[in-house]
């Protein structure tokens, strides 16, 4: 009897399932739980939202160019001191509120505003009144000024002609009218974030916490109206559920701001009709970071011992399945790396005899620490603990959560970690990993490469700038400041479904990782 | 014995008042906070913005100001705001608990139901080989690492399959309906059951067994009476007793929710709440959750130990 | 062991003609066909961790990168992972580690049960009342949080998976030997010790626990069934046996991934197996003693 109520169950059930989740309206995006609702002052996962709710004045392009949105145009004077930007004029606020200068100015205060403790402060502390700002001298940033209703002046404190490029494409706007008479201090927990309002492709519909946010096209969207109906951002804890939902049709595209897919997987998904997979670089190096504060890793010699004594190669060919490349330094981008770096072949003999000329202990006991959660991370690591160990250099493996790992780097209280650090934008992104007194740097100082890195964003040409990123770069080289490993990468997969995620992610290559991406969303479409 | 409960109850107290205290320290005592957790170690945060949001959480007190301020707060009915998303507890923790208590609950029940079945079969049969399948299988299933369990019905059903969606407890953005609900929970259940089916099953057959041998029983089918009426009137309730205090003793577990489960299935309950409040380092959340399990456990173990009182007189030592 | 509890028991109780009560248990036990399956079945899964250097081919931990995600062959009879480590090898090391964890925590669990659960129930007042109390608290954190949160204080290493663990078990065991105690107490063996003059701790070794221990024999076993399921389940959050250390627990998290599951069966086959015989044999072999020292158990 039990054995006929199960059966007739299951029939009742099956062709529900049939159709999956996405149908011809709607699109759906893997995302990760507990990204939803963070405000855009302070996420490292939730910028989807600021390119498909809210919007930057320019942003950058899949391409790595620029794309004007709230901005028609703009212009730089004083050499790239001042620049004014022309408004877009017919844009309305998804609640029908006009867009206007008012709101640009709020927007870039809520950035500087100590007030409001967004993490992304930085992206504008080179607007002239910043600092004046952050010590609670001024109520408001004085480099940002309303010319108009559409017309916005901001003046930094030096000329900076990438400014737009490098800082710029962070900052979104919000809505003065919404956020304008609510306390700083209350606006991280607000309930605008749980509810956007932007000026973007699509609305804000409805949030369900852990499970989803379903968006709806913006039908008086400036730059016309999307083709998609429905986007919908599921979420997900755990990494199997994600690719399995990939797979069966729950999800069309996986979510970019973690690994959900390992590199062993490609293949196998990759051969599934109708799904793709489109191995990213992640625009960062990754590599180990040493507490140089203690007296063993300041020894530049120790250091290159221990690039010596891995073999990245065939880490490279085996664990990573032939993705990515070996790194010999800093940055990604191939313009900004010279030739003549030092390969450090792997060489586990010269690695023990630089270790002995250093007087390493060789019964140090240390921790590798790392946070990523991923099988092929952990594949690398083990290689790494054991070529270290054949050195002589015994390290045990510790994974541990964000909230760990910053408490022992601040507290000085650890030896080695495994990090990456975003920078796929620019070279210029790198400077907060080699900068005196960032926890980043892990206790480096170089006064010669804060140096560099300042003259390389005076310039916009790329030929002019080269010449100090390759200084950098070989600095980088030579002296290890952190242990430069490999390149990342990371693995996306789509849906054939839709036409849209797929191109416009192959050919963009990098992700540019907390920034809204401008990928014209409202051209995708879904096939019948 | 209205005393016995009385003084229980007032004990409950600052028993109750020591766990939360526990847990906060336990909270401390974890490396980090709230402000660090959301971080990524891959994107870089000025010193004073952290500083900024630390004091806006009220972290930069110390900790005893903390936790009579939590105390405070909790006088006057009041679980404070989530250190990550701002919202507050009770409100979080309220929406949370129906999907907990329906995948837990219903998986209870269903356990207890076809574990009763099978275990009156596998006694009523017992050294046959339906009784030795069923121990068997019983004892597999409550062998089975139950992460492993739920991967390999998500490759069977969700993929292989196609029967059966692999995450939520809804279609997104779809109408509300019954039957698009219940395949969602088809898997998480599935994976949660086995175990308990296997535990109701070998009690009952014990119990049972014992019961079908007993004397009163005989003296029952000397009466004439019908087997089956034997086994299941008068031998399945007397047998059920244990297994009442069994369920009696699960009832914490149905509201601690499932946390491997929730998070493979993405299942919106207190499980995943409670992990993600313990890995985000949000402390009112954390000891919102726990405030709520100590409650229960205290009130099913006051019951419990009431019902035991009751039954042995001995016991109440005081 | 055994027969010190036999021993004692003969020189506490009225002289009982007949069998001992222990041997009659011992035959009921031998009768369990299953039970006796379950416990052939451990004790090879016991000889093969003991002798591990000698069963294992390779050295657990040997990576071997280009030779990963190898299929069986002669040269691996299991296999190879992801860094090329013989599967066979890391089964049997794994299984020294996870029968540890599960032997040692349980060991730690009745430890503190039988201290904490006798002084409690003989010493009543407020000794019952406090240790009582801290039963509550324990019992109140949802284990896994409670070991989450331990974990993040003092990192994860193998002594403190199996610190954590054994922590989390005793409240039970505890609450079920003080009610066998206290039913005991009032009885009249005891009372006439007591009257003896007899020292407390004598009455409690020697008199009360060796009666009062079956239920826990059979706690403790099925425990160490829950304990090795619990040393999985950390590995599959990350917090378990850190690596390079093999374990069964963490040798399944390796095969937490589709691709896994479907293409590189071997990887999560063998230990899987190995989990679920070695549990089922223990819960087997407590279902045994169950059977044979009280049928009337509910545990």
């Amino acid at each position: 009897m039990m054995r006929k109520a199960f059966l007739a169950a299951l029939i009742l059930v099956m062709p529900v399932f049939a159709f999956g989740a996405g149908d011809s309206e709607t699109y759906v995006e893997g995302w990760l739980s507990g990204c939803g609702t963070e405000g855009s002052l302070w996420t490292t996962c939730t910028h989807r939202l600021d390119a498909t709710v809210n919007q930057p004045l320019v942003a950058i392009t899949w391409q790595g160019g620029l794309q004007p949105l709230l901005a028609e145009s703009w212009e730089m004077l004083e050499g790239g001191k001042v620049w004014i930007f022309h408004l877009r004029q017919e844009v309305k606020w998804h609640d029908g509120v006009p867009f206007t200068a008012k709101d640009v100015v709020f927007s870039f205060n809520a950035y500087a505003n100590p007030r409001a403790g967004s993490r992304w402060t930085s992206k504008v502390a080179d607007i002239l009144g910043y600092d004046e700002f952050q010590a609670g001298e001024a109520d408001h940033l004085v480099g940002v000024e309303a010319l108009d209703d559409y017309t916005v002046r901001i003046e930094l404190k030096e000329p900076m002609p990438l400014w737009i490029k490098v800082k710029q494409t962070y900052v979104v706007m919000l809505p003065e009218h919404i956020l304008g008479n609510v306390p700083p201090e209350q606006w991280r927990g607000h309930s605008y974030w749980a509810h956007r309002v932007g000026t973007g492709p699509f609305k804000w519909v409805e949030y369900v916490p852990d499970q989803y946010i379903k968006l709806e096209r913006n039908e008086d969207y400036f730059l016309g109206a999307p083709k998609i109906k429905y986007l919908i951002y599921r979420f997900y804890t755990d990494a199997a559920s994600a690719v399995a939902a990939l797979e069966n049709g729950e999800i069309d595209t996986t979510a970019y701001e973690t690994t959900l897919i390992g590199l062993d997987e490609v293949e196998r998904l990759d051969s599934i009709p109708g799904i793709d997979i489109v191995v990213m670089s992640k625009g960062m190096p990754n590599f180990l970071r040493l507490n140089l504060k203690k007296s063993e890793w300041a020894d530049v010699r120790v250091r290159q011992a221990i690039r010596y004594a891995i073999d990245v190669d065939t880490i490279v060919d085996t664990v990573f399945a032939g993705y990515g490349k070996p790194a010999y330094t800093v940055f990604p981008q191939e313009w900004a790396i010279p030739d003549g770096l030092n390969k450090y072949e792997y060489n586990p003999d010269k690695a023990r005899a630089l270790l002995e000329e250093a007087g390493y202990d060789f019964n140090r006991k240390i921790e590798l620490l790392f946070h990523y959660k991923d099988a092929v991370t952990r594949r690398a690591l083990l290689a790494v603990q054991q070529y270290l160990a054949q050195v002589g250099i015994n390290v045990e493996l510790r994974l541990t959560d964000a909230a760990t790992l910053h408490a022992l780097q601040e507290t000085g209280n650890w030896d080695m970690g495994y990090f990456g650090f975003g920078m796929g934008v620019d070279p210029a992104l790198a400077e907060q990993l080699l900068k005196c007194g960032t926890i980043e740097s892990g206790g480096y100082c170089n006064p010669a490469v804060e140096a560099l890195f300042a003259k390389g964003v005076q310039y916009t040409e790329r030929d002019e700038r080269v010449p100090y990123y390759h200084a950098i770069a070989r600095i980088a080289n030579q002296e290890l400041p952190q242990i430069w490993l490999w390149y990342a990468v990371r693995p996306l997969g789509f849906n054939r479904r839709v036409v849209g995620p797929y191109e416009h992610w192959a050919e963009q290559k990098i992700i540019y990782f907390n920034m809204p991406v401008y990928q014209e969303i409202e051209k995708w479409y879904i096939k019948d | 014995m209205i005393t016995y409960i009385a003084r229980r109850i007032l004990i409950s107290i600052p028993v109750l008042l020591a766990i939360t205290f526990v847990l906060f320290l336990l909270s401390e005592l974890m490396p980090g906070d709230a402000v660090v957790a959301m971080m990524s170690p891959e994107a870089p945060v000025s010193r004073a913005a952290l500083e900024t949001l630390r004091s806006q959480l009220g972290l930069d007190q110390p900790w005893p100001v903390r936790y009579a301020r939590w105390l405070w707060q909790l006088l006057h009915g009041h679980l404070g705001y989530s250190f990550i998303t701002f919202e507050p507890v009770t409100r979080v923790i309220a929406s949370r608990i129906p999907a907990t208590l329906e995948l837990m609950g219903i998986s209870m029940l269903l356990s207890l139901i076809l574990g009763v079945i099978l275990g009156t079969i596998s006694a009523v049969k017992q050294y046959s080989l339906t009784d030795f399948v069923l121990t068997v299988l019983g004892f597999a299933g409550q062998s089975i690492p139950v992460f492993f369990l739920g991967l390999a019905l998500i490759y069977l059903f969700g993929l292989r399959l196609r029967w059966f969606p692999v995450s939520g407890s809804h279609t997104p953005g779809a109408p509300p309906s019954p039957i698009d609900h219940l395949s969602h929970l088809f898997l998480p259940l599935l994976s949660l059951s086995i175990m308990r089916i296997a535990v109701f099953m070998r009690h009952t057959r014990s119990s049972l067994l014992e019961v079908l041998h007993s004397d009163f029983l005989n003296v029952a089918r000397a009466k004439g009476i019908s087997e089956r009426a034997v086994i299941i009137k008068h031998g399945l309730r007397n047998a059920l007793i244990p297994i009442i205090t069994i369920v009696g003793l699960n009832i914490p577990v149905i509201f601690a929710g499932a946390v491997i489960i929730e998070s493979i299935f993405q299942w919106p309950g207190i499980g995943l709440l409670y992990v993600k409040a313990v890995q985000q380092r949000d402390h009112p959340m954390i000891m919102g959750l726990a405030l709520m399990s100590a409650v229960v456990v205290l009130v099913s173990n006051l019951i419990t130990d009431i019902a035991y009182a009751y039954a042995d007189p001995r016991i109440r030592y005081d | 062991m055994i027969k010190r509890f036999i021993a004692a028991f003969h020189k506490a109780s009225p002289h009982v003609k007949g069998e001992s009560p222990w041997a009659r248990a011992w035959r009921r036990f031998i009768r369990h066909r299953l039970a006796m399956a379950g416990l052939l079945f451990f004790g090879v899964l016991v000889i093969l961790a003991l002798l591990a250097p000698y069963v294992g081919r390779y050295p657990p931990n040997r990576i071997d990168l280009r030779n990963a995600f190898s299929p069986p062959t002669w040269e691996h009879w299991l296999g190879t992972d992801g860094v090329g480590r013989d599967v066979w090898s890391r089964v049997v090391y794994g299984g020294r580690v996870s029968i540890a964890v599960g032997v040692s925590a349980v060991s730690i669990s009745v430890f503190i049960a039988i201290f904490l659960g006798s002084v409690s129930a003989y010493f009543g007042g407020w000794a019952d009342l406090l240790i009582m109390r801290v039963i509550d608290i324990v019992m109140s954190i949802p284990p896994l949080v409670l070991i989450m949160a331990l974990i993040a204080i003092v990192g994860p290493s193998l002594r403190n998976t199996i610190l954590t663990i054994g922590f989390l078990g005793w409240p039970g065991m505890a609450r079920l030997i003080r009610g066998q105690i206290l039913a005991l107490r009032e009885q009249e063996f005891i009372m006439a010790a007591r009257a003896s003059g007899i020292p407390p701790y004598r009455i409690i070794l020697r008199h009360l626990l060796p009666n009062a221990v079956a239920p826990l024999i059979v706690a403790g076993t099925l425990r160490m069934a829950s304990a090795i399921l619990m040393e999985a389940a950390l590995s599959f959050l990350g917090i378990g046996v850190p690596p390079p250390t093999p374990s069964w627990g963490n040798m399944l998290q390796e095969a937490q991934t589709i691709t896994v599951l479907e293409s590189y069966p071997w990887l999560w086959v063998p230990p899987g197996i190995a989990i679920i015989s070695c549990v089922l044999s223990i819960n087997l072999i407590g279902d045994g003693l169950r059977d044979a020292l009280d049928p009337r158990l509910i545990l």
